[in-house]
C-alpha cells in the first residue's frame, strides 16, 4: 500500500508534463481568451428564437410537455 | 408542473447561456437549439430535484451536457457537422476581421475534441470556476485544468500563436504589445 502513489503525486506528474506543453505566454493566453469570449458572446447576445416562446407555452400547460416523466 | 414564477424567470433568463454552450458543443445552430429545447423540457420535468438557491446555471449546463453525450453515444448527432455549420455562419459576420481573426479561431476551435471545447468554454467564457466546471463534467479539477491548457496549446499551434521569444512577425507584434503596455 505504501508503494502506491498518492493522488497528489499523480496529479503533480500530470501537471509537470502539461507545463512543458502549456508554456504559453500571457499574451497568447489573453488572445485566446478574448476569442473564446467573442465566440460565446456571439450566441449569448443573439435574439432568442421564437421556438422557445412556443416551447414555454407548452411547458406551462398542465399535461403538456413539461409534465410527467 | 410546480415551477415558481421566480424559477421560471430564471430558467428563461438562462436560455442565451444554454444556447451559447450548446453551440460550442454542436455548432449547427438548429441542432444546438434542439439540444437547448430538450434540456429545458428535462429541467421542467425534473424541477423538483433542483434545490432552489443553488446554482441553476450549473444544474442546467449539467443536464445539457449529459443530454449531448447521451445522444452522441446513441449516434443520433453528427458531431463532425460542427465545421460545416460554423462555416455557414461565417458569411453572416463579415465585419469581424481583427488582429486574430475570429473566423480562423472558430475553425481551429471546432477541430478540438469535445472535452477540450467544453472545458475551455465553461472556464473561459461562461464564467464557471474550475471547481464548478469539474462538477458539471463529472471529473476532477486537475482534469479540467489540463484539458484547458491542452486546448489552449492546440489552439495556439493551429493559429501559429508563438511565444514572444520566437523569431518572426509574431515576436515583433508581441514586443510592440509589451512595449505599449509599459
Amino acid at each position: 500500500l505504501a508503494q502506491e502513489p498518492k493522488q497528489s503525486q499523480l496529479s503533480e506528474k500530470t501537471d509537470k508534463s502539461d507545463r512543458r506543453r502549456s508554456s504559453l505566454d500571457r499574451e497568447s493566453r489573453r488572445a485566446i481568451g478574448k476569442q473564446l469570449q467573442s465566440l460565446y458572446d456571439e450566441v449569448l447576445q443573439a435574439p432568442i428564437p421564437e421556438r422557445f416562446e412556443e416551447l414555454l407555452k407548452q411547458l406551462d400547460e398542465p399535461g403538456g410537455k413539461g409534465s410527467g416523466a | 408542473m410546480a415551477v415558481s414564477e421566480r424559477l421560471r424567470a430564471d430558467l428563461i433568463a438562462s436560455i442565451p447561456n444554454l444556447r451559447a454552450f450548446a453551440t460550442s458543443l454542436i455548432g449547427a445552430p438548429d441542432r444546438a437549439d434542439d439540444l437547448v429545447q430538450e434540456t429545458l423540457v428535462k429541467a421542467w420535468r425534473h424541477i423538483d430535484s433542483f434545490q432552489e438557491g443553488t446554482n441553476l446555471k450549473a444544474w442546467l449546463f449539467t443536464i445539457l451536457r449529459n443530454e449531448f453525450y447521451t445522444q452522441m453515444r446513441r449516434g443520433s448527432r453528427e458531431v463532425g457537422d460542427v465545421n460545416g455549420a460554423y462555416a455557414a455562419r461565417l458569411a453572416t459576420h463579415p465585419e469581424q476581421h481583427g488582429h486574430l481573426d475570429l473566423d480562423d479561431f472558430r475553425k481551429a476551435f471546432t477541430k478540438l475534441p469535445a472535452e477540450q471545447r467544453e472545458a475551455l468554454i465553461l472556464v473561459g467564457a461562461s464564467g464557471f470556476a474550475y471547481e464548478e466546471a469539474a462538477e458539471i463534467c463529472g471529473v476532477a479539477v486537475g482534469t479540467i485544468k489540463s484539458r484547458v491548457s491542452r486546448g489552449r496549446v492546440q489552439l495556439a499551434d493551429m493559429l501559429s500563436i508563438h511565444e514572444p521569444d520566437t523569431i518572426g512577425p509574431d515576436a515583433i507584434a508581441a514586443s510592440v504589445l509589451t512595449a505599449r503596455r509599459s
